[in-house]
């Protein structure tokens, strides 16, 4: 046996052993209920949105399949879009990157096979082997993901084929790229110059394609955009002309064997998108560049982003230089308003008052300037109408963004016990950063839905003044309600932390999926069930004002009734969270 | 100064702690020490109201830690063996930060004279990031030391840090003990708690083996013959091997 295929075996080795204890460790966790209960929520989740569209049966939810004999007819286009897509990723590589070439090991690789008596290209060769894991694991999902989608027929075999011959192009093309820029740069072509010459061609190539075009294609009419079709054999017009059919070839022969719709067209697309691969291969092995030292880099690098995403931060990077304060904080006043403080620092330089004020006066200009004409009312009353929607998502998916800087909170639980701090205090503190990033937010989506529907409106409902008071009042509302959402994935986390814990329990899987559908259907269940006193009595409260009084009065007392209840619940959330605070046992409920 | 008195930690059927009683008194060192498992942290976490005992009570300058939790914590600081920053703080603002926690109205008067006594004035407008270990390490003893505590709990305060640190370490120490500062010393450092301490407490599976001044402890385990700390916690912790082979 070689020396090369004893060490490829014993990287084989490596890998499957390290594989086999992963699911190992996977499927021994199984045995506690948190996994258990997981891991059927995510198979679950998994066979009824993916599995089962994979193996024909395409339900009622799946898009149904298109008439047999229009998949001819589609599949060239496609391949066409494919191909641009992997045009457009493929000139990134030689634009974007900066950094030298590097193979991506992970640190204990690193650790033990840089010092290894290894070759340089017997390096390449076990990342080439190792990437193999991940460009199948992609591949696979890809298949679900895309046969969830697909409306093409074909086998779902032949389909994840497609899949890895595109992955294994592009992860070699990519580690080539990287190589050969390293080379350019011992040639003396340093970034800057790379991409000024990248940049040179590629406006020349489409300068080119242009001038092509304005010859050989007509600029589109209404009647290109009347349908589906329409638009299609437009586009094909566009994507079949020269050059760009010649510049697209190369790419369209990659991207084919995935539109294959039978063994015979898969084989016949199969065979140049193969020698593209090998082409690609030999490309990377005989390309002799240093990678090491940068390869280390990498290594640490992607380590400390692991540790960082593991403990519930977005980066892995420290700050490189101090941020200004929102505000001067004493030394005596409100406790939890020094979390706010902390808070707002932490957040970045433009989380501060006087941006706000600022973006509010833009929306409040930029509402009239738009509204002076009336012909770009309807503009208005779209930026409004996505406003609207955007407020909607957020009310609802802010938390979820947000409760990861909560989950900080348990690693410096013990470090903020030891202060002098009632519970509630801590409660407040930890909740008023992202609330106020979050009401904030809201509130000036708010002002540009009310200016966006406000302004100019003929409806006899929907009066300015209508929509003000409708604005304030939700704008009322929004504080006590941002912070009981809050409430419950804080609560979540200090009841279940092992539950709400995931990334520290190792990495993603299944169950971890699962884990997470759950806790998120725990979360709009609970959610409902609180907003329930709320919305009975503002309910209520309108049929009395309604009553009694005009609209406007009655949607004042609605949402001064609604943001009332919510408020007593917000409070009672802060004292029973903060009870849990002081009672909670670290070493006990916090054990991982 | 401490009193702790009867203190238990029981986690279901096992027990971390058991009824555990000593005191510190003003100007005391009182070093902590036990093999790994023996209930240090425990200790330390209940004696600080981190975490609640099963049993027995804590008091801080005569203040109950259960029933005064904030009288008993303004009394106290505690500095973690691994300096626990913010980020995005900087030193000033760190000294700002835990001034609103302590309510220190005098703060900044303080803070410069603690970062002076540290030898950290020019290291003000830095972030942790750019601050080497032994720096982290004494921030985070600034930051304990701003609300003027009488009790300071370190939980091993020399972990990373090079010989200078380690110097100056043990002369903050020392002069928080001059200055009538009752200290808890957690380590598994024997020489430091040799140099520094005046009294010593000796854990094992979660009990007392040892309590009293240094020279208590010393006589006690010793037969008559010159002892290093290092033999005496062998022979107090019943590690007979260890402490015949040295």
């Amino acid at each position: 046996m070689s020396r090369s295929t004893e060490i490829a075996h014993a990287y084989l080795y490596l890998k499957a052993t390290s594989l086999r204890g992963f699911f190992a460790q996977r499927i021994k966790r199984l045995r506690q209920p948190k996994y258990l209960f997981g891991a059927l929520a995510g198979a679950a989740y998994f066979y009824f949105f993916f599995l089962r569209h994979v193996f024909g049966d395409h339900g009622n939810n799946a898009i149904p399949a298109l008439p047999a004999e229009l998949t001819p007819y589609l599949t060239p286009y496609l391949t066409s879009i494919g191909a641009l897509i992997l045009a457009i990723i493929v000139l990134l590589t030689w634009i974007v990157p900066s950094a030298r070439a590097a193979l991506q090991f992970s640190e204990p690789e690193v650790a033990f096979l840089f010092p290894a008596p290894v070759t340089r290209r017997m390096l390449v060769h076990l990342k080439l082997l190792g990437s193999q894991f991940g460009i199948l694991l992609t591949s696979f999902f890809f298949t679900l993901i895309s046969r969830r989608a697909s409306f093409l027929g074909g086998n779902p075999l032949l389909h994840a084929a497609g899949w890895w011959l595109l992955f294994s192009t592009l992860s070699l093309h990519m580690i080539a790229a990287s190589f050969t820029r390293e080379r350019l740069l011992e040639f003396g072509v340093n970034v800057l110059r790379r991409r000024i010459a990248v940049l040179g061609i590629t406006a020349v190539l489409a300068g080119l394609c242009w001038w092509s075009l304005r010859r050989t294609v007509p600029l589109p009419t209404e009647n290109d955009f009347a349908n589906f079709k329409t638009i299609l054999n437009y586009a094909g017009g566009v994507l079949a002309s020269v050059p760009l059919a010649w510049i697209l070839a190369p790419f369209k022969l990659v991207a084919a064997p995935l539109f294959a719709n039978d063994a015979r067209e898969f084989l016949r697309a199969a065979l140049p998108a193969l020698l593209i691969l090998v082409a690609h291969y030999f490309w990377v092995v005989h390309s002799d560049v240093s990678f090491e030292e940068a390869s280390i880099d990498v290594a640490r690098r992607r380590a400390e982003h692991v540790s960082a995403r593991r403990s519930g931060k977005l980066r892995s990077s420290t700050p490189l230089k101090p941020r200004t304060e929102p505000f001067p904080l004493a030394a005596r006043g409100f406790i939890p308003l020094a979390f706010l403080w902390k808070g707002l620092i932490a957040s970045g330089p433009w989380y501060r008052l006087r941006t706000w004020l600022i973006a509010c006066a833009v929306v409040v200009a930029g509402s009239f300037w738009i509204a002076a004409d009336p012909e770009r009312l309807p503009v208005l009353r779209i930026i409004g109408g996505v406003s609207l929607g955007l407020g909607g998502w957020l009310i609802f998916a802010g938390p979820m963004f947000m409760q990861r800087g909560l989950r900080q909170v348990l690693p410096q639980l013990d470090i903020i016990k030891a202060c002098p701090l009632r519970g509630w205090q801590i409660v407040i503190g930890e909740l008023l950063s992202p609330m106020t990033l979050m009401i904030f937010g809201q509130w000036l989506l708010l002002l540009i839905v009310a200016l966006g529907f406000g302004i100019g409106s003929s409806d006899p409902l929907l009066t300015g003044i209508n929509v003000g008071v409708g604005a304030i009042g939700i704008a009322f509302i929004a504080p006590p309600l941002c912070g009981l959402m809050l409430c419950l994935p804080f609560a979540g986390m200090l009841y279940f932390p092992a539950w709400s814990e995931a990334p520290s329990s190792g990495g993603g899987g299944i169950e971890i999926m699962g884990q997470r559908l759950l806790a998120l259907g725990a979360y709009m269940l609970i959610l409902a069930l609180v907003l329930v006193p709320a919305a009975l009595l503002g309910i209520l409260a309108f049929l009395l004002g309604h009553w009694l009084a005009n609209l406007t009065v009655t949607l004042l007392l609605t949402a001064l009734v609604a943001g009332l209840v919510l408020v007593i619940e917000l409070l009672a959330a802060v004292w029973w969270l903060g009870e849990k605070i002081e009672s909670i046992d670290l070493s006990q409920d916090v054990s991982r | 100064m401490i009193e702790v008195s009867h203190l238990s930690k029981r986690y279901g059927e096992f027990t971390a702690v058991h009824d555990l009683s000593f005191s510190v008194r003003p100007g005391e060192v009182m070093g902590l020490v036990g093999p790994n498992g023996a209930g240090k942290t425990t200790t330390l976490r209940c004696a600080t109201g981190i975490i609640p005992a099963t049993t027995g009570t804590v008091k801080l300058c005569g203040i109950d830690i259960v029933e005064d939790p904030i009288g008993a914590k303004g009394q106290m600081a505690f500095v973690p063996d691994e300096p626990r920053l913010f980020d995005y703080l900087t030193v000033w603002q760190h000294l700002n930060f835990m001034a609103r926690l302590y309510g220190v109205s005098d703060w900044a008067e303080r803070g410069e004279r603690i970062l002076a006594n540290l030898e950290m004035s020019d290291k003000k407008q830095l972030l942790p990031g750019e601050l080497s270990r032994g720096m982290k390490q004494k921030l985070a003893i600034a930051c304990g030391l701003l609300h003027q505590p009488k009790v300071v709990i370190f939980d091993e305060p020399l972990t990373g840090l090079d010989p200078g640190g380690i110097r100056r370490m043990k002369e903050v120490m020392r002069g928080l003990a001059r200055d009538g500062v009752a200290l808890i010393l957690s380590s598994h450092l024997l020489s430091l708690l040799e140099e520094v301490c005046t009294h010593l407490l000796i854990l094992k599976n979660g009990e007392k083996v040892a309590d009293g001044s240094v020279a208590e402890v010393h006589s006690r385990f010793s037969d008559g013959s010159e002892l290093s700390l290092e033999d005496v916690f062998f022979r107090a912790t019943g590690d007979t091997e260890s402490a015949t082979q040295r």
